[in-house]
C-alpha cells in the first residue's frame, strides 16, 4: 500500500512521493491504498485522488496537513471489495476538496473524532451495486455538504447507532425505485442531525429509515422537494423529529409506507393554525405532504409524537404499480390547509384529520361499489371559516366526519360510507347529495351501522345501498335519523342468515319524502327485517311521506312504528309489530268477463 | 359591513369522542338576526378551542346569513 512519505515534494500526484509497501506503489490507485502515519509529512491533493481505502491513522496516526486543493474518490472500481475512509484525530485539513465514496458493497467509515470540513459522499460514485451497507465508527460531523447515493439504484445500509452531525447540506442522490432505500440496522440505528444553516434536498421519493434530527438552534433549514422519510428499511425506534431551528419547506415531503417493515415515528411539532405558512421556527410545516404508498397488506404506520401541519397539499400517493395502497397515521393531529387528494386509503388510522383552510377534497376513481379498499378511517373534523369541497365522492371507512364549522360544499357528489359515525351535519343544514350507505358486514354493528349523532336529522337526496353479499347487514345507529328524499335499498343478490337484517336505532325517526324502493331478491326471509337494533321495543319511527312512491318487495318490519305517514305495503315481507305496515293481499279468486 | 355577534352556550354535553355545545348567535349590525344551532367539537383539548371552534362556526352561519339575503336581492330582480 502506498505510503505518504514526501519525499520528492508534498504532491499527491507525484509518484515518487509514495513509499511501495503491500499493495502498490505510486500514485494511488483505485485499486491500492493511500496511507497516511505519524511520519508522514504535510500533503497536497494537487490532482483528482483516487485511492481504494483511505487511511489517515496508520502507526499512531497522521499529524500534519493535508491540503484539499482536489477531491478524493475512495472505493475499489469492483463492488465486491470492501473500502474505508479512516481519519486521524491530530491531523489537519486545508483546502476545500471533498471525498466521495464509492458504492462498494462494503464501506467503513471512522472518524477518530475528526470533523471533516469539506463535502462528504457517502456512497456517491457508482460501481453497479446493488447493496452497499456502511459501517459508521464513531460519531462523524461533516461541515461540508454531505451526498448520499450516486444516483443508481442502490440499496444503502446504515450500521451503528453513531451521530452524524451534518452542518452544511443533506443531498439524497438516490431514485425513486420502490427498493430503493438508506435502510436502518436493527437495535444500531444511525442518526443524520441536521445542525446547519443548509438545504436539505433529494432527486426523487425513496425510503429512508434511519434517523433524521433537525437540530440547527439559530440556523434555518430548508427542506426541498422530494425530501422523504419512512418505508422500506425501518428499524424499531426509527424516527424522524425536529428538535431546534427554523423550517422552511418547499415542493412535497413524502412519508413512505411499504408491507412487513417496522413503524416510524415523526415528531415535528407542526403549527395548529389556520395562517401557518411554509416557514415555522419551531418546528416542521409541509408545504405538501404525500404519504406514498405500495402497500396492500401487513401495513406499515406512520405514529405521530406531535402535531403536523400541511400549508398547501395533502395526499395518500399509490405507486409502484399499486392502485390503492394503505396509508395509515397514527395518533394527534394533521392540521391540513389546503387541498386533499386521496389515491390510497388509511384502514386502522386514527390521527385525526382537521380541514381547517379552504380546498378540495377527492379520492381517486377506483373507489367503487362495495369495495374494501377505500376511505379515510381517520376522524375527519371539518372546523375551518373557508370552504371545502368535494370534487369527486369520498369514503368514510370505519371512521367518522364531524362537521364544526365552515362551508362544506358537496354538489354532484357526497359519500361513501361503511361503519362510520357522521356528526354535526345535519344541525348545519348540510344536505348530502347522495351517500352510498356499504357494509362489510353481518348483523347490526361495525361495518355495517352507519351513526349518526346530531340534534337534527341528516339531510340526503339519495340513499343508495351497496355491498350486498350473503349475509351482510345495514343498520344506523346514535341519536339522530335521517330525512331522506330518495330511498334506494335494491338486492342484488340473494341475501340470506340471520344477520342479514337493518336496523334502526329504537325512538328515533326517519323520513322517507319522494321514494322508497326497499326489495329483496327473495320473499318471505326471516331476515329480511327492518327492525329495531336492539330487536326490541321501543319502535324505530320510519315515516314514509304522503305521495311519495313506494316499491316494497320481500322485505318486513319489526318494531317499526311508520303510523306518521302513508301505509307501506309489503310484497311477501313478514310483519311483525309493525305499525302502518302491510302485506299485499293477493285475490285468490281471479274474476273474467267473456262476451260472445 | 359592520355585523356584530354575541352567542350564549345554552347547552352542552358528551357525546362519545364529541362535545355538543348548543348555542344561540346574536347578529347585530347591519344583519340582525338570531341563529340556533349545535356546534361539534371532536375530542377538544381546552375550552380555548371550543371558544375558536364557535368562533369558526359563527362566522359561517354569518356568510350563510348574507348569502340568504343576497339571494333573496337577486330573486326579486329576476
Amino acid at each position: 500500500m502506498p505510503i505518504w512519505r514526501g519525499t520528492v515534494d508534498s504532491n499527491w500526484g507525484t509518484a515518487g512521493n509514495w513509499l511501495a509497501d503491500g499493495s502498490g506503489s505510486g500514485v494511488p490507485t483505485a485499486l491500492t491504498d493511500a496511507v497516511f502515519d505519524n511520519l508522514s509529512p504535510n500533503c497536497t491533493v494537487n490532482v483528482a485522488g483516487v485511492c481504494r481505502n483511505l487511511n489517515f491513522n496508520s502507526g499512531t496516526g497522521y499529524t500534519n496537513t493535508i491540503t484539499m486543493t482536489n477531491g478524493i474518490t475512495v472505493g475499489s472500481t469492483t463492488a465486491a471489495t470492501a473500502s474505508s475512509v479512516t481519519l486521524s484525530s491530530p491531523m489537519g485539513i486545508n483546502g476545500s476538496g471533498s471525498i466521495s465514496t464509492r458504492a462498494n458493497n462494503t464501506i467503513t467509515l471512522t472518524s477518530n473524532g475528526r470533523q471533516w470540513p469539506n463535502a462528504f459522499g457517502i456512497g456517491s460514485v457508482s460501481v453497479s451495486s446493488v447493496t452497499c451497507n456502511v459501517t459508521f465508527v464513531g460519531n462523524w460531523t461533516i461541515n461540508g455538504t454531505l451526498t448520499i447515493g450516486a444516483g443508481t439504484s442502490v440499496q444503502y445500509t446504515f450500521i451503528g447507532a453513531i451521530n452524524i452531525t451534518c452542518n452544511g447540506n443533506l443531498a439524497f442522490n438516490i431514485p425513486s425505485a420502490a427498493s430503493n432505500a438508506i435502510r436502518a440496522t436493527a437495535g444500531s440505528i444511525t442518526t443524520i442531525i441536521i445542525a446547519g444553516n443548509c438545504t436539505w434536498t433529494s432527486i426523487a421519493p425513496f425510503n429512508v429509515g434511519i434517523n433524521i434530527n433537525i437540530n440547527s438552534p439559530g440556523n434555518t433549514v430548508n427542506i426541498g422537494d422530494n425530501c422523504c422519510y419512512g418505508g422500506l428499511g425501518t428499524a424499531a425506534g426509527s424516527n424522524f423529529t425536529h428538535t431546534a431551528g427554523t423550517v422552511v419547506t418547499s415542493g412535497t415531503f413524502h412519508l413512505l409506507y411499504a408491507s412487513a417493515s417496522a413503524s416510524y415515528t415523526i415528531n415535528l411539532n407542526g403549527s395548529s393554525s389556520t395562517s401557518a405558512t411554509t416557514t415555522n421556527t419551531g418546528g416542521v410545516n409541509f408545504n405538501n405532504l404525500s404519504l406514498r404508498t405500495n402497500v396492500i397488506n401487513n401495513a406499515q404506520s406512520c405514529t405521530l409524537s406531535s402535531p403536523i401541519c400541511v400549508v398547501n397539499d395533502f395526499s395518500i400517493t399509490s405507486y409502484a404499480g399499486v392502485t390503492k395502497g394503505i396509508a395509515n397515521l397514527l395518533s394527534n393531529t394533521a392540521f391540513l390547509n389546503k387541498n386533499i387528494t386521496i389515491n390510497g386509503y388509511s384502514i386502522t388510522g386514527t390521527t385525526t384529520f382537521r380541514l381547517q383552510g379552504t380546498g378540495s377534497w377527492s379520492e381517486n376513481n377506483t373507489l367503487t361499489s362495495g369495495a374494501t379498499g377505500f376511505g379515510l378511517s381517520n376522524p375527519i373534523v371539518i372546523n375551518t371559516t373557508g370552504t371545502i369541497t368535494l370534487t369527486s365522492f369520498v369514503g368514510i371507512y370505519s371512521g367518522s366526519l364531524t362537521y364544526t364549522a365552515g362551508s362544506f360544499v358537496l354538489t354532484g357528489f357526497g359519500l361513501r360510507v361503511v361503519g362510520s359515525t357522521l356528526a354535526g351535519l345535519g344541525s348545519a343544514g348540510i344536505v348530502i347529495p347522495t351517500l352510498y350507505h356499504t357494509t362489510t358486514t353481518a348483523g347490526l354493528t361495525g361495518g355495517a351501522r352507519i351513526t349518526l349523532t346530531d340534534t337534527v336529522a341528516l339531510q340526503i337526496t339519495n340513499l343508495i345501498f351497496e355491498g350486498f353479499n350473503l349475509n351482510r347487514a345495514f343498520a344506523y345507529g346514535g341519536n339522530i335519523g335521517f330525512i331522506v328524499n330518495n330511498f334506494n335499498y335494491q338486492q342484488t343478490s340473494l341475501v340470506s342468515g340471520s344477520a342479514s337484517q337493518f336496523g334502526l336505532a329504537n325512538s328515533v325517526t326517519y323520513v322517507v319524502l319522494n321514494s322508497f324502493i326497499f326489495n329483496a331478491v327473495s320473499a318471505n326471509s326471516s331476515s329480511n327485517i327492518m327492525q329495531t337494533l336492539n330487536d326490541s321495543t321501543p319502535d324505530a319511527i320510519f315515516t314514509l311521506a304522503f305521495g311519495a312512491s313506494q316499491d316494497v318487495f320481500g322485505m318486513g318490519g319489526k318494531y317499526i312504528n311508520s303510523s306518521a305517514g302513508q301505509t307501506i305495503w309489503s310484497r311477501k315481507g313478514l310483519l311483525t309489530s309493525t305499525t302502518n305496515w302491510q302485506n299485499w293481499t293477493y285475490p285468490k279468486t281471479r274474476f273474467s268477463t267473456f262476451t260472445n | 359591513m359592520a355585523i356584530n355577534h354575541t352567542y350564549v352556550i345554552n347547552d352542552k354535553r358528551i357525546e362519545e369522542d364529541l362535545l355538543v355545545t348548543d348555542v344561540t348567535i346574536q347578529f347585530t349590525g347591519d344583519i340582525t338576526e338570531e341563529v340556533s344551532t349545535s356546534v361539534y367539537h371532536f375530542r377538544p383539548q381546552t375550552v380555548e378551542e371550543v371558544e375558536t371552534n364557535i368562533e369558526n362556526r359563527i362566522v359561517t352561519e354569518k356568510d350563510k346569513v348574507l348569502a340568504r339575503q343576497k339571494i333573496e336581492q337577486i330573486i326579486t330582480q329576476l
